[in-house]
């Protein structure tokens, strides 16, 4: 246990000078966004509600990018065992049990994406302190009382990211730790030559734009069972975790 | 510093944790934030005291459930799992639906009727279908008749009659209806089952010129009987059925459609504790003309109130709400106006906010009006801050709240 506590923090050590780096930048490039927004807004401009001007301000893309650019970061620092010291070998020798190898990787990534949410929720609450301060200062119009709490429930995109209810919160989680475990199968699938786990890898992700989509749609078509495919997520989840460790424990990786 | 770093992974999560933890649970509590409170226009709440007011503010995503009793209004909101895809509870085939004890119902057809139950599965209780075969004909043009008062519930059974205009003659009956699976229907005879006839009465005097001609406009359950309402020739007619189908009394009154303005169709409202109908009628613009009519066992039904409701602003047509009840000799109404007050200058006027109001009348006196003060004109910000040149702004009902469910006790 206590090699694999000092593996993921490692592991995260390795990871967090760019996650804070990455945290910096999102923040920083949706409130200037939102705030180039916010520039044209005059008394005689429509006021609109909360969410629609930030997704307006094109600030939640900035966010899907650092996740993406987070993922490809992960991708690398696995790959980099490959190149040059070859420090994969070095891995598979320690002392310690190659579960624990497997585990130290997805827990570091699990851990890491932690600080880019707590961030975007940060950014979302300061966002709205600026439209509310703009349009107090611009106008002296209606503005709309409990606003933040109403854009958490009705943006699609909030909804997605911080839901609020537990089917939500499930379904969310099921789609980050899909995400995680999958992209880290992806790797261990291909060093190990096994490409037939892409096919999985495709399931979750053809599931995943599913969940995302239904969930993205308006209520007047009606939902799928959110529990229902977030189950489906987690038991691929738990295949990628399975057979991940057993081609990390055969060394079939190195 | 040393001793940080070798723990740096765990305090990272743990902060991150507690950030998205605490503004989390920020945003989630402030869903008890919103504004909802009880503000006195005219009288003294005090006679509120006598029934219990609930209801729903909502939309698509959430929903504020309330209580009005002894003059003190609660409030708990819910978020909904899944939104839900109607929210405004809006009938859109007003004429030819109903609900009776939480079930919908629709009613298609002319000369023969297709009665649904829970089509649309609002509910929980088994969908069913019904066929009515009919003897009556139209003997002239036929204007359009609201199908869903046709329909009555007492105890658990259903009853129909057609409504009808004075262009139909032949005899109309009161069928108790018995309702099977729709799935079991291939064509629109085929698992027709014949309904019961209780009772039948007459329209032929629709074909003579000097009789009073005959509207059916519906049928009600009251206690264990049921109320045919209709209009002969200027007078307004209830008549009294016992469910077995025997006729056993009613009540007139006269020369109520003698004013013109007194329109067509009505909608009925029921205290079903004291066996109170209320029948609501148009009267002019935003005015109401209002007949409470009360059922006791031994006496049969007995008109003990006729109320001219007028309200002081317009209805907001978009989402017409009103709902009326009558208790201890007073009508109270539950309704939404819009605020003429508001002297802004709304491009569209979908953004002049609109106001919940409890209306109480004695007589035809106004006791008492309140308002629900909420959230939902907020609702409509980018109405009331478009400008001309924006050309236009998307309505989402979903995103819109709005008062439904309003009953009262």
């Amino acid at each position: 246990m206590k090699g694999f506590y000092r593996l993921v923090n490692i592991e995260s050590i390795k990871m967090l000078k760019v996650v804070l780096l990455l945290c910096i930048a999102s923040m920083a490039t949706q409130l200037l966004l939102l705030n180039r927004e916010l520039n044209n807004f005059t008394s005689h401009s429509m006021i609109e509600r909360f969410e629609n001007t930030y997704v307006a301000s094109g600030a939640i893309v900035i966010f899907l990018l650092s996740i993406l650019l987070f993922c490809v970061y992960f991708l690398l620092t696995i790959y980099s065992h490959y190149w040059g010291s070859k420090s994969i070998y070095t891995y598979l020798t320690l002392p310690i049990k190659r579960e624990a190898v497997y585990f130290s990787k997805l827990t570091a990534f699990l851990l890491c994406i932690m600080p880019l949410f707590a961030t975007q929720l940060m950014t979302i609450f300061i966002g709205y302190e600026l439209v509310v301060w703009k349009i107090a200062n611009v106008t002296e119009g209606p503005w709309m009382n409990n606003g933040l709490f109403l854009s958490f429930i009705r943006s699609e995109s909030l909804q997605i990211l911080f839901p609020l209810t537990l089917n939500g919160i499930v379904s969310t989680w099921s789609i980050i730790i899909a995400l995680a475990t999958g992209l880290y199968y992806g790797i261990l699938c291909e060093r190990s030559r096994q490409y037939w786990g892409f096919l999985l890898i495709i399931t979750a992700i053809v599931i995943i734009l599913y969940v995302i989509s239904d969930r993205m749609g308006s209520p007047l078509y009606g939902y799928s069972n959110w529990y229902i495919t977030s189950v489906s997520l987690f038991i691929l989840s738990s295949f990628f975790i399975w057979h991940g460790m057993k081609i990390v424990k055969r060394g079939a990786i190195a | 510093m040393k001793k940080i770093k070798k723990h740096i992974a765990i305090i990272i999560f743990f902060i991150s944790l507690f950030i998205m933890i605490s503004l989390l649970t920020f945003v989630y509590v402030s869903k008890d934030h919103s504004t909802f409170y009880l503000k006195d226009h005219k009288g003294d709440r005090s006679v509120l005291n006598d029934i219990t007011v609930q209801g729903e503010l909502r939309d698509a995503y959430h929903t504020v459930h309330f209580t009005i009793e002894n003059n003190k209004v609660t409030k708990n909101t819910k978020i909904y799992s899944y939104p839900i895809s109607d929210p405004t509870n809006r009938s859109w085939f007003r004429w030819m639906e109903t609900t009776l004890d939480g079930v919908d119902y629709e009613i298609l057809g002319e000369g023969e009727f297709d009665i649904y139950r829970n089509r649309r599965k609002t509910s929980d209780v088994p969908q069913g279908w019904s066929h009515v075969k009919t003897d009556i004909h139209p003997s002239s043009a036929v204007n359009q008749v609201e199908l869903g008062l046709g329909l009555a519930q007492v105890g658990e059974s259903i009853y129909f009659t057609v409504p009808t205009t004075s262009a139909y003659v032949g005899n109309n009956h009161i069928y108790e209806i018995e309702f099977v699976d729709p799935s079991q229907r291939i064509s629109r005879t085929d698992g027709f089952t014949e309904q019961r006839v209780i009772a039948t009465y007459s329209l032929e005097q629709n074909g003579d010129s000097t009789s009073k001609t005959i509207d059916v406009l519906g049928l009600q359950g009251v206690g264990d009987h049921l109320a045919l309402i209709k209009r002969e020739g200027n007078d307004l007619v209830i008549r009294e059925f016992h469910t077995d189908g025997e006729e056993v009394g009613g009540t007139i009154l006269d020369n109520f459609f003698l004013d013109v303005e007194t329109r067509l169709p009505y909608t009925a409202y029921l205290n079903e504790a004291d066996n109170i109908i209320t029948l609501s009628f148009s009267h002019k613009r935003d005015e109401f003309k209002v007949v409470n009519i009360e059922f006791a066992h031994g006496e049969g039904f007995e008109i003990i109130d006729v109320v001219d409701v007028t309200f002081e602003g317009e209805l907001d047509e978009n989402h017409r709400l009103v709902e009326m009840f009558y208790k201890n000799n007073k009508l109270y109404v539950a309704n939404t106006l819009k605020d003429m007050t508001d002297e802004r200058n709304f491009i569209y006027s979908i953004g002049r906010p609109i106001q919940f109001f409890l209306h109480v009348y004695e007589g035809n006196e106004l006791l008492y009006q309140g308002e629900i003060v909420t959230d939902m004109n907020d609702d409509l910000i980018r109405f009331q801050t478009a400008p001309f040149s924006a050309g236009g702004v998307g309505y989402d009902y979903h995103e819109h709240r709005n008062f439904v469910h309003i009953s009262f006790k």
